[in-house]
């Protein structure tokens, strides 16, 4: 090793992961703003129909307001941690803890909302009996699983509150307690860029940290949801099939669309996650790193897409929620929209009023309760 | 009515796509180790990469004089020789 010349070929350089960076400056732009945009029209709209047209009767009416609360708040947060990126976390030290606390608490309530709704709505399809009896208490219930959900999603966001800092992005730690400028001037003074990440004292804590949070978020975040809502949607789906009704092939399809979307939109994510987390501590190639990085932008834009999908998939979908939707509408500002949309409303009415004439008598309060 | 309505919607369009349109430096950290470590004479001074921080692996980052920096691993005695000569260096400048 030591009788060969010292040529910079075979240097380690310390990688900058630039094909990462030109995605980024393509997918933040035009992709991120998009689905900040079309994310805080919709779920707001959800939140101002639950809070002036309709009040929430149904456990998944409770569910629906809670991920689309969710969803806004990030909706919100995306375009803070944007911008604090590019100005040096110029809000601080707290905004970057708050930040980032808030959209893990929000990644997490939001994928677990929905696995209380496929939950909810296992219920109301397949054991419906059991749901008539439940039904006075039910949103009782659904207040204190949404709270538990929240609580959960705060717990698990601890690490990130408790761990992100803002500090100077030198790529460098530099070596202060020797108090001395080595370093050549043009590095030290550039300063680098101000940035909010992970910051330990202790180095075990660092190993178990930065494995634990990405998979706990895999693991809770994702697989825990995708499996509460394989099996609930997939019972439904063999009920309704069943089931002898003409408009049985509907609610089908809006189960498969909800969870074809679930899927399509979060597996990417979280596999590149699961897969950047196993080889996070080994050494590797800055072309793989770049390549890695590259995937994870992409497929985590794929996941963002997720929460400006929900108010269409869940709650626009429902026939009655499009009727108050409309009721929005005209006393906004489209009254000579009042035909149009009446019109389609009613052509669609009743996909979900299906499933439950179906299985049980009672129509009216579970149709709601699965708001199609 | 309509018309606040559509200039708020457009301002909120314009501050997004403001905030996202700008540039960031991205963060750059050693993956891996050069297989040889570079001698003293040739480097400006050294910089540390922990794990506690945004980087995943302990490094020694050296500067080269033609302005390069230079991944070493801190557990081997060649790295640890450069960087005790380039103490030693600092210490005299004082």
């Amino acid at each position: 090793m030591a009788d060969y010349n010292f040529t910079y070929e075979d240097i380690e350089e310390l990688c900058e992961t630039e094909n990462n960076h030109k995605v980024e400056q393509i997918v933040r732009p035009y992709v991120h703003s998009a689905i900040c945009i079309a994310g805080l029209l919709g779920n707001i709209l959800v939140i101002i129909t639950y809070a002036f047209y309709k009040r929430a009767k149904s456990m998944t009416d409770v569910y629906l307001l809670n991920v689309a609360l969710s969803d806004v708040l990030f909706a919100v947060a995306l375009p803070l941690i944007i911008y604090n990126e590019e100005y040096n976390w110029s809000m601080g030290r707290w905004a970057c803890k708050l930040l980032r606390g808030i959209y893990s608490v929000n990644l997490y309530s939001g994928m677990l909302l929905l696995a209380c709704i496929s939950a909810d709505r296992y219920i109301a399809i397949v054991q419906a009996r059991r749901s008539f009896r439940m039904r006075s208490r039910v949103l009782v219930y659904s207040r204190v699983i949404c709270i538990a959900v929240w609580v959960l999603a705060l717990g698990l966001s601890i690490p990130t509150f408790v761990y992100y800092e803002t500090y100077r992005d030198k790529h460098l730690d530099f070596d202060y307690k020797h108090n001395f400028s080595v370093i050549s001037t043009d590095v030290d003074t550039s300063g680098g860029q101000k940035m909010c990440y992970f910051w330990f004292e202790e180095d075990d804590m660092a190993q178990i940290m930065k494995v634990l949070v990405p998979s706990m978020q895999v693991a809770v975040g994702f697989f825990v949801p995708l499996l509460v809502m394989g099996f609930c949607y997939s019972s439904i789906v063999v009920t309704l099939l069943r089931a002898r009704n003409f408009q049985r092939h509907k609610a089908v399809r809006v189960v498969m669309a909800v969870v074809v979307v679930f899927i399509a939109c979060h597996l990417p994510y979280n596999i590149s996650l699961l897969y950047y987390t196993v080889v996070l501590f080994q050494l590797r190639e800055c072309a793989e790193e770049d390549k890695l990085a590259m995937v994870l932008t992409i497929t985590e834009t794929l996941a963002y897409l997720h929460s400006c999908l929900n108010p269409v998939l869940y709650a626009f979908i429902g026939v009655k929620f499009r009727n108050h939707f409309c009721k929005i509408l005209e006393d906004l500002w489209c009254i000579g929209k009042r035909y149009i949309y009446s019109r389609r409303s009613s052509r669609v009415t009743s996909e979900f009023y299906v499933s439950r004439r179906s299985t049980e008598g009672s129509i009216n309060e579970n149709a709601s309760s699965f708001t199609m | 009515m309509v018309s606040t309505r559509f200039i708020a919607v457009t301002l909120l369009v314009v501050f997004i796509l403001q905030t996202f349109l700008l540039q960031t430096e991205s963060a750059s950290c050693c993956l891996s180790y050069a297989k040889k470590t570079p001698m003293c004479h040739r480097m400006k001074g050294f910089t540390i990469q922990t794990n506690m921080r945004n980087c995943d692996m302990d490094a020694i980052i050296f500067h080269t004089k033609a302005g390069k920096f230079i991944c070493a691993d801190p557990s081997k005695k060649l790295t640890q020789i450069t960087v005790k000569c380039l103490n030693r260096r600092a210490m005299n400048l004082s």
